[in-house]
């Protein structure tokens, strides 16, 4: 197995875009985008999922998303133990992010942030267009991104 | 003045806190809250030097924190205990222990 | 006075805890465990956990042990904690507890689980007693059950699921991580456990790792040193970075002292983190009285503890009483079996298979 991200914990493009829908689905709607590439023993997306989207067969295969049930709902995002599930909205300009958000403080709608990359680099300032919350604390944050940085935007913190 | 490490708000967890006590280490009079460890209460104030060993006279702190190195070993109203086990006590008197302790 | 009971457990981690709500309602249970709250180290685990919906998968550690308290103790199990296990006497068949008052109290069992644990690995390297340097279990501990930072810049070594999840954290409690340091050339742990640390603007450098602490009475800085393919130190990479908590993290060791004190067999099995003590598929020990789960059996998981305490209660259930476990205890040993898969399953499920064959060698 080729798993260049054990060096240093980051997917880079090449394994990234082989997660990635048909560019014609991207173009059509929100979608969710699993960055799940380990089998390891876990299978919380399959059952967050009230339309069935996400399935695995055993516990420790990857999870398989059939696109054209998944409504970026962003349920699994929250439920995600991993914090590995993404929702990514570029049908429109600027794109929408949706990150798993567990940490202090809390953004506000409409507030501004920093747009960070899967390195952690600060690549940008995005505004908080929606907050959503599971019972167990993870927040699910969807920020306004520049379509070219989309495929770059994993976290967001808080600038106040 | 030690920097006071005393987690205020967290994303995940809300402390339940005891009642407010007094206790002294070395002198230093240190506010705790029942039900906390010794070692919790007193790295909250900033101290992390609990003991000198018996040979080398060497400082220690805690390691482990649950009772198995015996790192953190302090003097407790005159008892060798785990300051990592032993709960803090209000007018608890806790000194380092220095050396090998002593069996009464 | 003898206190009795049909089950004495040794232990309210999540292997405990699992076992004594199996046992609780069934046969009277006495769990006994040394630390002020039970829960073991489910109770500083805020991440959530992994596994399926039977293993709790998606809760919160601390919502695990909540819950699992509250049904042990609806069941009726006696949980008393403070009460370190000094013993197992075998001639008056009861183990010896002292409490927080230095009382000794004798507990006998029909049968026992010991379910100790395991304790963080040190490291050698100058000046590796200084005040200020913790196993990444004590900095969990402070933060997450009393609410307290171990420190205010932090360098973690060891890049396994435990040195990234105390790190993610550190993080959620506001302390500033300056890096992870890991002497292998990949980390260790999951790749999303790394992630989470990475995006939020924490590095790991794998070939890294500690050459000296430096400080007088506490930690203020760490000297780390670049390894080549060797995994020797190169000369002139070295780095003083400022910190006043260095967390180690760089492995576990099962909890065996009790059991070498009782006289059961111990074996050496590097998959399972070292010295453990023989057990069968059951986690029958070779004192048949005498079972063990959970990490005192071999490195793993909290996911793995609760099943394997499952099934040493099962087993002990059948021998205490005419009870038919088998298709209950099955069902364990096929949940077992699916956590024990994959590519971070291969290690302890390898050594569970070289313990199969020592137990075997004992007539287990």
């Amino acid at each position: 197995m080729n798993t260049p991200w054990r060096k240093d914990g980051i997917l880079d493009n090449s394994v990234v875009s082989k997660l990635l829908p048909p560019e014609e689905l991207r173009n059509s709607k929100a979608y969710a985008l699993l960055e799940c590439v380990e089998n390891i023993p876990c299978d919380p997306c399959t059952r967050a999922c009230p339309f069935k989207a996400i399935t695995m067969e055993h516990i420790t295969d990857l999870p398989q998303i059939n696109w054209d049930r998944c409504t970026g709902c962003a349920l699994c995002v929250m439920a995600c133990p991993g914090l590995a599930i993404f929702i990514i909205d570029e049908t429109t300009d600027p794109a929408k992010v949706t990150v798993p958000y567990e940490m202090l403080p809390l953004p506000e709608v409409g507030e501004e942030v920093k747009l960070l990359s899967r390195r952690g680099e600060v690549i940008g300032k995005g505004k908080v267009l929606k907050l959503k919350v599971s019972k167990n604390k993870t927040y699910a944050v969807t920020v306004e991104v520049p379509r070219e940085r989309v495929h770059d935007v994993r976290a967001i913190r808080c600038i106040k | 003045m030690e920097f006071v490490r005393r987690i205020v708000e967290h994303p995940v967890l809300e402390y339940e806190k005891g009642k407010k006590i007094r206790f002294f280490f070395e002198d230093r009079e240190i506010e705790a809250f029942e039900g906390e460890t010794i070692a919790a209460a007193l790295e909250a104030a900033g101290v992390r030097w609990y003991r000198e060993t018996a040979k080398y006279g060497r400082k220690r702190g805690i390691f482990c924190a649950i009772g198995k190195c015996s790192s953190c070993l302090v003097v407790a109203d005159n008892r060798v205990v785990k300051a990592c086990q032993t709960l803090v006590k209000e007018g608890m008197i806790v000194k380092r222990l220095r050396g090998k302790p002593q069996i009464a | 006075m003898v206190e009795e009971y049909d089950v004495v457990i040794v232990g309210s981690g999540p292997a405990g805890l699992a076992a004594a709500e199996v046992l609780g309602g069934e046969v009277s249970v006495c769990v006994l465990d040394e630390q002020p709250y039970a829960g073991g180290q489910l109770i500083k685990q805020t991440h959530k956990f992994f596994g399926s919906k039977e293993h709790f998968a998606g809760w919160r550690g601390i919502d695990i042990a909540e819950y699992l308290i509250g049904e042990v103790k609806r069941r009726g199990v006696e949980l008393k904690q403070q009460h370190r296990v000094l013993g197992y006497y075998a001639e008056e068949d009861l183990v010896v507890a002292e409490d927080e008052n230095g009382k000794l109290h004798e507990i006998r069992g029909k049968k026992y689980l010991f379910a100790t644990g395991a304790m963080e690995n040190m490291f050698v390297f100058e000046n590796n007693d200084l005040p200020g340097i913790f196993g990444a279990g004590a900095a969990q501990t402070l933060m997450n059950m009393y609410g307290v930072k171990p420190g205010t810049r932090v360098v973690m070594l060891g890049a396994g699921n435990i040195g990234l999840i105390v790190s993610y954290q550190m993080l959620q409690a506001g302390i500033d991580v300056a890096m992870i340091l890991d002497a292998s050339p990949t980390i260790g742990g999951y790749h999303v456990h790394a992630a989470k640390v990475v995006r939020a603007g924490v590095p790991i450098r794998t070939r890294y790792t500690v050459k000296r602490a430096i400080g007088e009475d506490k930690l203020e800085a760490v000297e780390i040193v670049k390894l080549d393919e060797n995994w020797s130190p190169i000369d002139g990479t070295e780095e003083i970075v400022e910190a006043d908590l260095l967390c180690i993290s760089i492995g576990l060791s099962p909890v065996i002292e009790l059991f070498a004190q009782a006289g059961c067999r111990i074996e050496y099995v590097p998959f399972l983190g070292g010295y453990v003590p023989v057990h069968n598929k059951f986690m029958k020990t070779t004192n048949e009285k005498i079972f063990v789960a959970g990490d005192a059996s071999g490195i793993e998981e909290a996911s793995t503890a609760m099943v394997e305490g499952k099934i040493a209660a099962l087993a002990m259930l059948g021998d205490l009483k005419n009870v038919d476990i088998e298709d209950r205890i099955m069902h364990e040993f096929e949940s077992l079996a699916k956590l024990r898969t994959g590519f971070f399953g291969r290690r302890p499920k390898e050594g569970k298979i070289q313990m199969e064959k020592l137990a075997s060698k004992y007539g287990l």
